[in-house]
């Protein structure tokens, strides 16, 4: 197998688990070291005999600065550098905390933007010095179908996926303008198989309302979001920047952006 | 070798992105079939090589390419729409709104626009059973007013549309064949020279304009297996420049 990633240091967040998990061991199988990052570390061990490569579980709360700050040094100390990082921590829902507009919470909304949007924002910022020393840097970001298209029932959710989207954009400016050797883009997934999803496998449910709008017809793996972020994260997207990359089985393709 | 196995129709193979992809997806271990208006390098077969002379505003043509690289290589598993043109190489002069001639018009959109709708339309009847990849080759310029490249910018913008039909159309008919498209922004090739010059482009974020290869790359990555889940998407290959 070849390792586009030797000589690399990656961060991946939300480490522990689907499509966080799935990126920790294709980066560590191209050759990075990946320092992963969950507030769930109970399987470490069992998360480092499949990593496939060289890496460490730690807890991350993705939320809070100086916990960032701790992870970006300890990253650098262990492994000698930064030049990857990828933002998988994020959630869905918050239990008993509906969001559809007219009943949404303070609680669930500043919720959803804190952990999905406010921990990107810590995160590039706590990053960028790092890769600017490291020489290198490429960030990626996970939003979701939600962000491109309204959905009732996640208005929270959805908001902040798509201010993840519009940020990105702005991290990749600022660096291409000044000069940094950092790029920073999207992955947009649809329907994955994760913990997050309820691992509904990859044909879903009977009637499943999710498989039924996929022109492709099933959830995605956690894998193939993971070689969507592989590849933006690799020097072979030299010249992508700032880019959102739907990996949504055609979903997208019928919706309005 | 992420192609290994595969054999893949390349347009436009005899200079700029389509070259830049021939020569990577012949790393990566495919079998290409590389075409261009007047043939590539000498139009030799040898190995997993296939070049021939393509017209590929002609559906007749496009029936005998597929043939052709069916009977040589078995069967094809990728097909790469890069031919396109310009208008600047056509010496017609001013491309604006005003002034573009119809006849300019309809040759751009010939080569461009129904050159790719007759690859997608050969390849979808070559791989409907046993699946396939197509990725056609828009541009930053179809997804922005491009006043002084009008008939171009317009059919680079009917490219992204139509692809994301073929994308739809071929999931729900439950055919195994993705389609998608990347959308360059200025790429040091023949194409983009003549309509630019070579000025520093300060405009981009990543404050260069593109190599064929950085093209070539993200073409490989939505050929291959790793975009098992990506269909009908446009991905920028511009430097940042869509995001100003």
């Amino acid at each position: 197998m070849s390792r586009p990633f030797a000589g690399k240091v990656a961060i991946v967040t939300g480490a522990a688990s689907g499509i966080g998990r799935a990126s920790a061991r294709l980066l560590a199988q191209g050759g990075a070291r990946v320092f992963g990052g969950d507030v769930a570390t109970g399987t470490a061990n069992e998360w480092r005999a499949e990593l496939g490569g060289e890496g460490l579980l730690r807890p991350l709360d993705v939320t809070d600065n100086s916990a960032w700050l701790d992870a970006v040094a300890e990253a650098r100390s262990r492994f000698g550098g930064l030049h990857i990082l990828v933002h998988c921590a994020g959630a869905v829902r918050l239990a008993k905390h509906p969001q559809e507009p007219d009943v949404v919470s303070e609680t669930v909304w500043r919720h959803m933007h804190a952990v999905n949007l406010d921990s990107l924002m810590l995160g590039v910022r706590a990053v960028i010095p790092a890769m600017r020393e490291s020489g290198r840097g490429s960030i990626v970001a996970v939003s979701s179908l939600a962000g491109l298209r309204g959905r009732a029932s996640s208005s929270a959710y959805a908001s902040a996926k798509a201010a993840i989207l519009q940020y990105v954009k702005t991290v990749a400016k600022q660096a291409g303008e000044g000069g940094w050797p950092i790029r920073c883009n999207t992955v947009v997934p649809g329907p994955i198989n994760t913990p997050m999803m309820g691992s509904p496998g990859l044909a879903g449910a009977p009637n499943d309302p999710w498989v039924g709008e996929v022109p492709l017809r099933r959830y995605g793996s956690p894998e193939e979001v993971a070689a969507a972020i592989a590849f933006l994260a690799s020097d072979e997207a030299s010249y992508i920047t700032g880019a959102g990359l739907p990996v949504d089985g055609g979903v997208s393709a019928a919706v309005a952006t | 070798m992420r192609l290994k196995n595969k054999t893949a129709i390349i347009t436009g193979a005899a200079s700029g992105i389509g070259a830049a992809t021939a020569q990577l997806f012949r790393r990566e271990g495919a079998r290409v079939v590389a075409t261009d208006l007047k043939g590539v390098a000498g139009d030799r077969a040898e190995g997993d090589w296939l070049g021939l002379a393509q017209d590929v505003r002609d559906a007749g043509q496009w029936q005998a390419v597929f043939e052709q690289a069916a009977q040589r290589f078995g069967r094809v598993d990728i097909l790469v729409n890069s031919a396109g043109i310009n208008g600047a190489s056509a010496g017609t002069g001013r491309q604006d709104p005003e002034h573009l001639a119809l006849e300019e018009w309809r040759a751009i959109q010939a080569v461009n626009v129904e050159g790719t709708m007759l690859g997608c339309q050969a390849a979808i009847a070559h791989m409907k059973v046993a699946g396939g990849a197509i990725v056609n080759v828009a541009s930053y310029a179809g997804t922005v007013g491009s006043p002084t490249a009008v008939a171009y910018g317009a059919t680079k913008a009917a490219l992204v549309q139509y692809t994301k039909s073929v994308a739809l159309h071929c999931g729900r008919a439950g055919y195994a064949i993705r389609c998608n498209v990347v959308n360059p922004g200025p790429i040091r090739t023949p194409l983009y020279v003549p309509l630019t010059g070579a000025g520093t482009p300060t405009h981009i974020p990543l404050q260069r304009i593109g190599e064929p290869a950085e093209v070539a790359a993200a073409i490989l990555f939505l050929a291959s297996d790793a975009a098992s889940y990506v269909t009908g998407t446009a991905l920028p290959v511009d430097g940042g420049l869509s995001t100003t």
